[in-house]
C-alpha cells in the first residue's frame, strides 16, 4: 500500500477526531470517541493493520506517522478532557444561587424566661459558695409562718395572702423561707444556701400571678453582720444588672429579719433621671433582706448569741421583667403562647 | 398612711424642706410613696365680690353676676343656687385656672359673656361638698387675694407605707417625733389649753364595768355636755379631706382628728342614748346580735367583746360602734370612748367579721396604753372648743393591771458586731432616746426602758435596729463574708436544670403553668381522685393542686390553638401533688411534654405532623441522655388519659418511670381539641436514679459487610419482635439490625406490608467474606421467615 496515501488517511484521521472532539460534553463521550479511533477496532487501529503491507524501508516513516497521530489524539482528548473540567468548575462557581431562602436548622428548643432568669441568679450565688436548697411548696403553717416570727393573729400576717389548704394547717407556701427553716434544721452550720422555687399568693391582677418563682438566700455563720449582707448582695447585683449599677439599701420590715431593709437598684432604663418604669423616681425595688431575727434562729436550735446571718429574697418574675424589655404583664409567663415564648432562645 | 406636712410642722416646731423630709423618711425606713403638693392647682383662682346679681332671662338656674377681684368687676354666669346677693364673697377661678384638662377662658354660657367660674368646694378638691359654691365668710383677706394665701390651702400630703411593725408611725404626733429624731431637734409639742369645765364629775353620770380585763385591759371614758352639733370649721375639714376623710360633723371630726393626731380611736356616744347610765365591757353571748354604724346586723360569738350599756350591745370593741346610740345632729350630751383593747381579739374579731375599720387597724398594731388621759383632755378641749360644750371634771378610768414600759439590756458592742458598723455610744443614745426610750448605763449594759408607744420593741435587736434605721443603713460599709467550701448537696436541682437542657436540646420550648388547675382537666385525664385542693381558690374553677402535668400543657395547646397556631412542642419540669397520711402531700417532680400539629419542614420537603414516634424518640434520647440507659417499652393499655393501642409504659432498669404515647382522642375531645397529639409524662426522681455509669467497649478493626433483606408480613405483625429475632438469629456476628422501610401498596398483597431493614455484619477477629456472611444470613432469614410467617421478598 502506498504509505503516502496510509500518512494521508492518518491525516484526515486525526482532523476528523479533533474536529468532532468539540462536539463531544462529556468525559465518557470523549473516551468512547478515543476509542473508536485508537482500540484496535477503531478508524485508526484498523487503518494500522495495512502496516504490514508497506515496504519495510518506508516503516519507519509510516510508523512515525501513527505515533505523531496518536499523541495528538491522546494530547487533544487530554486537552478536552482538562477542558470540560474547567468549564464545570468554573459554571458551578458562576452559577445563580439563592442565598436567601431560610435555612434548614434541626429542631430547637430552649427553656422559659423564668428558668433562664432564674438559673443565671443562681449560678452568681454557687459561684460565690452557696449551696442550692429545695423544700415542698405545700408548706406546714409552722414552717411558713410561726418558725419565721409571724405570730398568729398579727397583722404581719395581712402582708401575705395565703391561700390555704387546710386553714390554719397547710398551705401553699407564700414565699421561699420556710426552705430557709428546713436548711438550718438539715444542714451542718455554717448554713450558706439559696432556695429558688415557686411561691403563691391569693392575688390575681395585671402585676400579681397568683403563683411566681422567688429565690431567697440565707447565711449564718460566726460574725455575719449586716455589712457582710451588703457585700454580697451588691455582688449579685452587680453580676445581674451590670457592674455600674448603683444600689441604696432602705430600712424595711419584715418579721423574720431584723434589722430589714428594701434593696433598690438605679432605674435601668433612664439610669436614675425618672421614667415610667420607676415611676419618676429614678430608683426600683428589687430586694428585700435583713439579719436572720434572733427568734427565728433561736426556734431552730441555733444559739443567737454565737452565730448570725443574713438572709434575702427577690423575684424572680420581677428580675426577668425588668431585664428583658417589653413584657407588659406578669401574665404572659404563664400563657406559654409559644411567640412569647420563642423570643428568650438563646 | 396619709400625712399633712403643715400639721408635722406645727406639731414639730420646725419646717424643714419637705423634699428633705421626704429623704429621711425614705431612709428611716417609712417610705413614702408619693407626696402631693397642694398649691399650683390654686394658680388664678382668688377671693371676689359680688357686686350685681340677676336673673337669667331664660333659664331658672342661672344668674347673671357681675364680681369685683378688687381690679376688674368682671361679668360671670352661675349656674348655682347659693350665689349670694351684693356684698357676699365667693371663690372666683379667673382666665387661666386649671380644672385637670379644663382652663377656664372667656365663653358663653347661656348667651352671655362669662369671664371665670364660682366655684364650690369639690371643685376645688377642698371637700365633698359639691351643693352650692362657696360662701367666703369671716375670710380677712382683701379682694384679689389668691385663694391659697386666704385660705392657707398649700400643704405637701404624705402618702407613707407604714410596716406593721411602726404604729407610732400611724398618727401625726408620732411622725413628728420620728421628724424631730430625724432632724435632731427636741420633740416638745405645744398642748391644748384645758377644756371648760361643766359641773359635777365624769363619774357622776357614768359607770363603768370591765367584766374581761384581758380583752380591754383599760377603758377611759369622758362626758361633754352641752354640745351643739354642727359642721367644723374649713381649717379642720380641709385637713380630713386631705387625709382622704369625710368630714362629717364637729363631734365625728373631733374623734378623727384625735384619731390622725394621737393614734387613739375614740368613739362618741350620745350619753343620753346609753340605758342605765352604764357601760359594760363584756363578752357577747353567743348569737348575741348588734346592727353596726354602717347599718349591717352583725352576729357574735363568745370570743367577741363587746361594749354595751345597761340593756344592749352599743359598740363591737375596737371595731365600730352600734348604728343606736350614734351622735346625731340632735346630740347634747357625749361620752367620750379612750380604751386599750388586746391587739389579737381585736384582729379575732374584725377578721371573722370581715369588718376592717381604721379603728381596728390601729388596735390590732398597738396603741399606746398609757396615754388615755392626755388623749382625753386633747378630746374635751377639742370638742369643747368646736360645739361649744364643756366637760365633766375628770374621767373614768379602768385600768386594773397597768402596762409597765419593758426594760430591754442593750450592749453598744453588740450592735457593731450585728452591723459591722462603728458609732459612738453617745450617738447611739441619741437615737435611742429620741424614740422616747430611756436609756441608764449600767457598766457594759444600758438598761434601755422602752415607751409604750413602741410596742413592737421587745429585744436588743430591735434596738439595734433602731439605731441602724436612724443612722441610716447607706452608711454602713459593704465588705464579702468569708465564705467556707462545702460539699454541695443540689443532686435533685441538676437533675431538673439537665433535664430541661435536654429537652430543649431536642426541640422543646419549656413551659411554666399553674400548679392548680380545674377538676374536670384531671377526671377525664384519669387522676381525679383523692386530689389536694385549695380551700380558698381565688377562682373556684381552678382548685385543684394538679396530679398531672398534662393538665398545663394541654391547656397550653387549647391556648395555642384558640390564638391561630398548629404547631406546638412544649415540655414542663414541675412537681405534681398527691395526697399521702403523712403530714404534708406527696410532691413528685415530673417531667412532661406534649406535642401536636406540623412538625417544622424545610421548603420544598412535605410537611408532616407530630405523632406517636416522635414521643417515642423523645423519650428514648432522653433517657439515654439522663441516665445512660436505653429505656424498655411495653405495650399499656389501661391508662385513661392514653390512646389503649398506641400507648407505652416506658422503664429504665427494670423500673417503669412513666408514660409515653397519644392523649386519648376523647380527653382531647372533651378539651375541644382534634385527636392527635402525643406525649409523656415521667418520674424525673425516679430516672434519675437509674443513671448507669457509662461503659467503653472493644471496637473492631475488620470491615463490616452489610445484607439488606425485605419481608412481607400481615398488617397485624409488629416489626419490633422480627429485628429483634433476626439479630437473635444472626449470632455475635451481626452488629446493627437497621429497620429502612415499612412500605404498603403497589407490588404487596392487600392486607400486608413490606418490611425492609439493613443487616449488618462485623468479626472482631478477620475480615469476613462473602460466603461466611452469605451461610449465617440465609439461615437467618429462614428461621425468621418461619418463626413469623413472612415472605422474603
Amino acid at each position: 500500500m502506498d504509505p503516502k496515501e496510509i500518512i494521508e488517511q492518518l491525516q484526515l484521521l486525526t482532523q476528523q477526531f479533533v474536529a468532532s472532539l468539540q462536539n463531544q460534553s462529556t468525559e465518557q463521550a470523549i473516551r468512547d470517541l478515543q476509542a473508536a479511533y485508537l482500540s484496535k477496532k477503531g478508524k485508526v487501529g484498523e487503518l494500522q493493520t495495512s502496516l504490514g503491507q508497506v515496504e519495510p524501508s518506508q516503516r519507519k516513516e509510516v510508523g512515525q506517522a501513527f505515533n505523531k497521530a496518536k499523541q495528538t489524539i491522546v494530547q487533544s482528548v487530554t486537552e478536552a478532557i482538562d477542558g470540560l473540567v474547567k468549564r464545570a468548575e468554573e459554571a458551578y462557581l458562576n452559577a445563580h444561587f439563592d442565598v436567601t431562602l431560610p435555612g434548614r436548622a434541626p429542631a430547637q428548643g430552649h427553656m422559659h424566661p423564668l428558668s433562664i432568669v432564674m438559673y443565671d441568679i443562681v449560678d452568681v450565688f454557687t459561684s460565690m459558695g452557696f449551696d442550692v436548697a429545695q423544700g415542698p411548696e405545700i408548706e406546714t403553717d409552722e414552717y411558713n409562718f410561726a418558725k419565721l416570727n409571724f405570730p398568729d393573729d398579727h397583722p404581719a400576717r395581712d402582708m401575705q395572702d395565703t391561700l390555704f389548704i387546710e386553714e390554719g394547717k397547710t398551705l401553699l407556701r407564700t414565699h421561699m423561707s420556710p426552705v430557709q427553716i428546713r436548711s438550718m434544721l438539715e444542714r451542718p452550720l455554717p448554713v450558706q444556701v439559696v432556695a429558688p422555687g415557686a411561691v403563691f399568693r391569693r392575688d390575681d391582677d395585671p402585676t400579681h400571678s397568683p403563683m411566681f418563682f422567688q429565690i431567697e438566700g440565707l447565711l449564718v455563720d460566726k460574725g455575719i453582720h449586716f455589712g457582710h449582707l451588703k457585700g454580697v448582695l451588691n455582688t449579685f447585683l452587680y453580676q445581674i444588672f451590670g457592674e455600674d449599677v448603683q444600689t441604696r439599701f432602705r430600712p424595711s420590715f419584715f418579721p423574720f429579719t431584723e434589722p430589714s431593709v428594701e434593696v433598690d437598684i438605679q432605674c435601668i432604663y433612664c439610669k436614675g433621671k425618672g421614667c415610667r418604669l420607676c415611676s419618676q423616681t429614678g430608683w426600683i425595688e428589687i430586694l428585700g433582706a435583713g439579719m436572720v431575727d434572733p427568734n427565728v434562729l433561736e426556734g431552730v436550735g441555733i444559739d443567737s448569741e454565737m452565730y448570725s446571718g443574713f438572709a434575702f429574697g427577690l423575684g424572680v418574675d420581677r428580675v426577668a421583667m425588668l431585664k428583658y424589655e417589653g413584657i407588659t404583664s406578669i401574665k404572659l409567663f404563664y400563657e406559654n403562647d409559644p411567640r412569647f415564648l420563642e423570643r428568650f432562645r438563646r | 398612711m396619709l400625712a399633712s406636712y403643715k400639721w408635722l410642722c406645727e406639731l414639730a416646731g420646725f419646717a424643714p424642706d419637705p423634699k428633705e423630709l421626704e429623704e429621711k423618711f425614705t431612709f428611716s425606713g417609712l417610705e413614702v410613696a408619693s407626696v402631693v403638693h397642694r398649691k399650683s392647682e390654686f394658680d388664678h383662682i382668688v377671693v371676689a365680690e359680688v357686686v350685681e346679681k340677676e336673673a337669667h332671662p331664660d333659664s331658672k338656674k342661672l344668674s347673671l353676676v357681675k364680681v369685683s377681684d378688687g381690679s376688674a368687676v368682671l361679668p360671670i354666669v352661675c349656674g348655682a343656687s347659693n350665689c349670694p346677693l351684693p356684698g357676699g364673697r365667693v371663690v372666683l377661678a379667673k382666665e387661666g385656672a386649671r380644672f385637670g384638662d379644663f382652663v377656664i377662658e372667656p365663653r358663653k354660657v347661656g348667651g352671655y359673656e362669662s369671664f371665670g367660674m364660682l366655684c364650690s368646694e369639690e371643685e376645688l378638691n377642698l371637700g365633698p361638698d359639691s351643693d352650692g359654691i362657696i360662701v367666703l365668710e369671716g375670710v380677712d383677706a382683701s379682694l384679689g387675694t389668691p385663694i391659697a394665701e386666704a385660705l392657707q390651702l398649700e400643704d405637701w400630703i404624705f402618702e407613707l407605707e407604714v410596716t406593721p411593725n411602726r404604729p407610732d408611725a400611724l398618727y401625726h404626733r408620732g411622725l413628728a417625733r420620728e421628724m424631730c429624731l430625724l432632724f435632731d431637734k427636741p420633740f416638745a409639742p405645744t398642748e391644748r389649753p384645758a377644756a371648760p369645765l361643766a359641773s359635777g364629775k365624769t363619774s357622776d353620770v357614768i359607770h363603768v364595768t370591765v367584766e374581761n380585763a384581758t380583752g380591754a385591759p383599760r377603758y377611759a371614758a369622758s362626758v361633754v355636755e352641752n354640745v351643739t352639733v354642727q359642721a367644723s370649721p374649713f381649717w379642720l375639714r380641709y385637713r380630713l379631706h386631705n387625709l382622704d376623710i369625710r368630714p362629717i360633723s364637729n363631734l365625728v371630726d373631733m374623734t378623727n382628728a384625735i384619731l390622725m393626731e394621737y393614734g387613739q380611736p375614740l368613739h362618741a356616744f350620745d350619753l343620753d342614748k346609753l340605758a342605765g347610765k352604764k357601760i359594760v365591757v363584756r363578752n357577747a353571748a353567743e348569737g348575741e346580735k348588734m346592727r353596726t354604724l354602717d347599718d349591717v346586723e352583725r352576729t357574735f360569738s363568745t370570743d367577741d367583746l363587746l361594749i354595751c350599756d345597761g340593756a344592749k350591745p352599743v359598740a363591737v370593741a375596737g371595731v365600730m360602734g352600734g348604728l343606736d346610740t350614734e351622735v346625731s345632729n340632735e346630740t347634747r350630751n357625749i361620752l367620750i370612748e379612750c380604751a386599750y383593747f388586746n391587739p389579737s381579739n381585736v384582729r379575732k374579731t374584725s377578721k371573722k367579721l370581715k369588718l376592717s375599720s381604721e379603728s381596728s387597724y390601729r388596735f390590732e398594731r398597738g396603741v399606746d396604753p398609757n396615754h388615755e388621759p392626755e388623749v382625753l383632755a386633747a378630746a374635751n378641749a377639742m370638742v369643747c372648743e368646736l360645739s361649744g360644750g364643756k366637760a365633766r371634771e375628770g374621767i373614768v378610768d379602768c385600768y386594773p393591771k397597768p402596762i409597765a414600759p419593758i426594760e430591754v439590756i442593750f450592749r453598744p458592742s453588740r450592735y457593731a458586731a450585728m452591723m459591722g458598723h462603728q458609732i459612738s455610744s453617745a450617738q447611739m443614745v441619741k437615737c435611742i432616746e429620741g424614740i422616747g426610750a430611756e436609756v441608764t448605763v449600767d457598766g457594759e449594759n444600758y438598761i434601755v426602758r422602752i415607751p409604750t408607744h413602741r410596742p413592737d420593741m421587745e429585744r436588743e435587736i430591735d434596738v439595734i435596729e433602731e439605731i441602724a434605721r436612724v443612722t441610716g443603713m447607706n452608711q454602713i460599709e459593704a465588705m464579702l463574708p468569708q465564705i467556707q467550701c462545702q460539699i454541695p448537696r443540689r443532686g435533685a436541682f441538676e437533675n431538673v436544670k439537665r433535664a430541661k437542657e435536654c429537652l430543649s436540646a431536642l426541640g422543646l420550648m419549656e413551659s411554666v403553668t399553674y400548679s392548680f388547675v380545674p377538676k374536670e382537666i384531671l377526671r377525664s385525664l384519669g387522676v381525679g381522685d383523692e386530689l389536694i385542693t385549695v380551700a380558698n381558690p381565688l377562682n373556684a374553677q381552678r382548685a385543684a393542686m394538679r396530679t398531672t402535668l398534662f393538665a398545663g400543657l394541654l391547656e397550653n395547646l387549647k391556648r395555642t390553638h384558640s390564638r391561630y397556631m398548629d404547631s406546638f412542642a412544649q415540655f414542663e419540669v414541675a412537681k405534681t401533688y398527691h395526697s399521702s397520711n403523712a403530714e404534708l402531700p406527696t410532691e413528685v417532680v415530673r417531667v412532661a411534654a406534649v406535642l401536636d400539629g406540623y412538625v417544622g419542614s424545610w421548603v420544598s420537603e412535605s410537611s408532616r405532623r407530630y405523632d406517636f414516634y416522635d414521643a417515642k424518640g423523645i423519650v428514648d434520647s432522653f433517657c439515654c441522655a439522663m441516665t445512660g440507659r436505653s429505656p424498655d417499652f411495653t405495650v399499656e393499655s389501661g391508662n385513661v388519659a392514653m390512646h389503649p393501642k398506641r400507648t407505652l409504659a416506658v422503664s429504665v432498669n427494670g423500673v417503669t418511670v412513666g408514660v409515653l404515647g397519644e392523649i386519648h382522642p376523647a380527653v382531647l375531645k372533651e378539651l375541644k381539641l382534634s385527636s392527635g397529639a402525643v406525649g409523656f409524662e415521667l418520674d424525673l426522681e425516679m430516672l434519675c436514679a437509674q443513671r448507669a455509669v457509662a461503659t467503653a467497649v472493644p471496637l473492631s478493626d475488620f470491615p463490616p459487610m452489610a445484607r439488606d433483606v425485605a419481608v412481607v408480613a400481615d398488617e397485624a405483625q409488629d416489626v419490633g419482635p422480627i429485628l429483634a429475632a433476626f439479630a437473635e438469629a444472626g449470632g455475635d456476628l451481626v452488629t446493627g439490625v437497621k429497620l429502612f422501610d415499612v412500605y404498603r401498596g403497589e407490588h404487596v398483597e392487600k392486607g400486608k406490608k413490606s418490611i425492609a431493614f439493613s443487616v449488618q455484619y462485623r468479626s472482631f477477629e478477620k475480615t469476613l467474606t462473602d460466603k461466611e456472611v452469605d451461610m449465617i444470613h440465609q439461615k437467618a432469614v429462614s428461621s425468621v421467615s418461619e418463626q413469623y410467617n413472612v415472605q422474603l421478598r
